[in-house]
């Protein structure tokens, strides 16, 4: 009884797949799959009831249940284990998490987890544990499959123009539906006459995903963007004045339903030089709206910023310093922003507020360049973090 | 009376290990901690485990009640703990990730931050990994915990996720401070946060600027990647690879400093764990990296402020020397087990095997 319980006697089943009941293809349903077994003389079955946040596994049939019921715990979970089914493996993994009931009339395994589509699994049956000696007897499960939904593609990567500074700092890329965490860097290529620039990315174990995992964000390597250090004394920047380039995505990448993207993603883009400027609010042009209108009020800016931020952290405000809630959009390769207010404006003063740690492409903010003469501490501490740009409506 | 009842817990106290008096104030609730995503941990003392959260944008400190001092030496050896995991999860490796591992310094046990899955959704576990080899999961099920937010966690906006997330890629416990590093997921931030522990109702986090200083006269921001502490000062490491010391002093809130770069690490090269021992009188900083190996300096504190700071082109043997050890490789993770052995998460062709070495 102490020993291991598992040798994987397929080939004495007397196993019957009986039918699947309730078997469906949306996600969420509760689902059940049945199959008979034959115990000696008698026959049981083993049912299996999928839920969104676990799965139970019910033997009913069984002749010795109320021996079953007076073994304690460590014991019972002998009597039935659930693991994962390796065909053509001789399996020593461990069984599935789970806890273990019996009742006068069934024993009962429910998963920790929920069961993965891509595994089969195993039930490893005690005929009689009680007296022994006992045979292993196995069936085989695989999860019901799951609602399909059509494979990701990349519908945009910012910034958004096919010109861009040799000294950019990263890329946003967005999918049309959740991705997997893990493989981004293998999936991503920038790509120079045909050949793939190497190591131009910062490569980290914790990917930066946004919560739903539909947006990527690549920052090129900082190393080799900075001046001094020694990844860009050694390769030089990953791009360079004047050559063109490629951001390639493969199509191998795959979403969180395990499924590939549904093509390959490329953008193409000229480098230009070095963007060393920070951006400059005065240089900024304010588009205003007419009073008792909800027309957007734009700022068209003197150089493209970063796409994200900009959706983030400039925010418009009336009278008593009150946010506005309306819409914002970017558009013209991240040089106009607008902010279309969801009540029309009323005659009056209002202001837009700008964070200073709002970025251009290449990580100059409107409170710091990137890369900056040293500074001392006071020069830090007293860097402005918000400005406004006070307009009136009349 | 009273004082033969403290002099008598003082003494259980300090023979046996888990002692309520000292968590007393330590701020734990009974409950289930919402952890979205186990990243990053370490240990606080008395077997409370400290978990990052990227998408909660927060701490949580657990007890695991696993705070029996191990007697003797130990080792913890498991050969494909990913496949292992994975199995008891019912997935495969491929959906299984092992984001970070740690060692319970009182119990000498390894934990092992896991996700099930890759997906928005991926379930965040935590498993313990003991010397014989057995590896159980940490329920967090009605445990003693508690949370504290990070500042400046994203804000919601209505109708719509904010995406905007700041990545945990680091974290250390520090003379009563959990010291965080991190980096944004837009802005190019380089900020260390601190937060004082126990955490209170109101612990919010303080957040240090941290800037590099020391190529050409250039300043730039400069996002840590991971680091360690070593007496009263934090060497890390940035993303754009120079090892560099901060003064533990200078972790106020709102201060904006600099780290003095001690060390190049090279090129094509990003560093992934650390950790700081004792070997004889001498001291070392053992480093794993992704493409580079198993890095190890010679560590003393003199040394550290007496370097030049590296201010210009570099050289491959600027700053503190360090050898790069042959037999160990593709270390993914690595934490101290006690003071001869460290424990690893060594790569083995997508296989991942728990590793105990002799600390070299």
């Amino acid at each position: 009884m102490t020993k291991s319980l598992v040798t994987t006697l397929a080939c004495l089943l007397h196993l019957a797949l009986c039918h699947t009941i309730g078997a469906d293809d949306s996600a969420n349903l509760s689902k059940t799959q049945l199959q008979k077994l034959r115990l000696g003389t008698s026959s049981a079955q083993v049912e299996l009831r999928e839920a969104s946040d676990s799965a139970t596994f019910i033997i009913t049939g069984l002749s010795n249940l109320d021996r079953l019921q007076k073994l304690p715990l460590d014991d019972l979970q002998k009597t039935m284990v659930v693991r994962v089914h390796q065909p053509g493996f001789a399996n020593n993994l461990p069984s599935l998490l789970g806890t273990h009931s019996v009742t006068e009339t069934e024993l009962r395994f429910t998963s920790r987890f929920p069961l993965s589509p891509s595994a089969q699994y195993r039930v490893e049956l005690a005929q009689d544990l009680v007296t022994g000696p006992y045979h292993e007897l196995t069936v085989v499960f695989s999860s019901l499959p799951k609602k399909r939904m059509p494979a990701a593609t990349v519908f945009a990567v910012y910034p958004s123009a096919d010109v861009l500074p040799e000294n950019l700092l990263k890329f946003y890329i967005y999918f049309s539906a959740p991705m997997s965490r893990g493989e981004a860097y293998e999936r991503i290529h920038l790509i120079h006459d045909g050949a793939e620039v190497e190591s131009p990315f910062l490569e980290l174990g914790e990917e930066l995903w946004d919560a739903e995992q539909k947006r990527f964000t690549l920052f090129v390597h900082p190393g080799r963007i900075k001046r001094g250090l020694k990844p860009r004394e050694d390769s030089g920047t990953p791009m360079t004045e004047g050559k063109e380039y490629t951001l390639r995505i493969d199509a191998e990448w795959l979403g969180a339903d395990r499924k590939p993207l549904a093509t390959l993603f490329e953008k193409k883009f000229r480098v230009a030089g070095a963007d060393a400027q920070q951006p400059d609010s005065k240089q900024w042009k304010i588009g205003l709206p007419k009073a008792n209108s909800k027309q957007p009020v734009t700022l068209t800016f003197d150089e493209p910023l970063d796409h994200a931020m900009l959706s983030r952290v400039i925010s418009v405000r009336g009278a008593s310093n009150a946010l506005l809630v309306g819409s914002v959009s970017v558009t013209a390769h991240e040089t106009v922003w607008s902010f279309e207010p969801i009540e029309a404006w009323m005659p009056g003063t209002y202001s837009i507020a700008l964070a200073t740690n709002l970025e251009d492409l290449v990580g100059n903010s409107l409170a710091r360049p990137f890369e900056t003469k040293e500074l001392d501490v006071e020069s830090r501490l007293n860097m402005a973090t918000e400005i406004a740009i006070v307009f009136n409506i009349q | 009376m009273m004082r033969r009842k403290l002099a008598l817990t003082l003494t259980l106290c300090a023979v046996a290990v888990p002692c309520a008096l000292l968590q007393a104030d330590s701020g734990l609730k009974e409950g289930t901690p919402d952890i979205k995503h186990a990243g990053p941990m370490a240990f606080a003392p008395h077997g409370i485990l400290l978990v990052g959260d990227t998408l909660s944008a927060a701490i949580y400190a657990i007890d695991t009640g696993d705070s029996q001092t191990a007697a003797g030496e130990r080792s913890v050896n498991i050969e494909g703990v990913n496949q292992k995991i994975a199995a008891m999860m019912g997935s495969d490796a491929a959906e299984t990730v092992i984001n970070d591992i740690v060692v319970n310094p009182l119990s000498g046990n390894v934990y092992l931050s896991v996700a099930r899955g890759r997906g928005p959704d991926a379930a965040p576990v935590i498993f313990k990994a003991d010397s014989k080899g057995t590896l159980s999961e940490v329920s967090l099920k009605k445990v003693k915990f508690s949370k504290a937010a990070l500042a400046n966690a994203p804000e919601s906006k209505e109708g719509q996720r904010n995406p905007r997330m700041n990545a945990i890629t680091d974290m250390q416990f520090k003379d009563g401070k959990v010291i965080i590093a991190g980096l944004s997921n837009e802005e190019f931030a380089s900020k260390l946060r601190v937060l004082k522990y126990p955490f209170d109702a109101s612990s919010q986090s303080t957040s240090v600027e941290i800037y590099h200083g020391a190529h050409g006269k250039l300043e730039t921001a400069s996002p840590v990647r991971t680091f360690t502490t070593y007496e009263d000062t934090v060497l890390a490491a940035y993303t754009c690879t120079p090892l560099v010391s901060i003064p533990v002093s200078e972790l106020k809130d709102g201060s904006k400093t600099k780290g003095k770069t001690i060390a190049e690490l090279g090129n094509r090269n990003q560093p992934l764990d650390m950790i700081v021992y004792r070997k004889g009188n001498q001291d070392f900083l053992l480093m794993s990296n992704s493409a580079r190996g198993v890095m190890k300096l010679k560590l003393s504190k003199g040394d550290i402020d007496s370097t030049k700071a590296i201010d210009s082109k570099i050289a491959e043997t600027a700053g503190l020397p360090f050898e790069t050890l042959q037999d160990l490789k593709d270390v993914l993770q690595l934490d101290k087990l006690n003071e001869n052995h460290a424990v690893l998460l060594v790569n083995n062709a997508g296989r991942q095997d728990i590793r105990t070495i002799d600390l070299p």
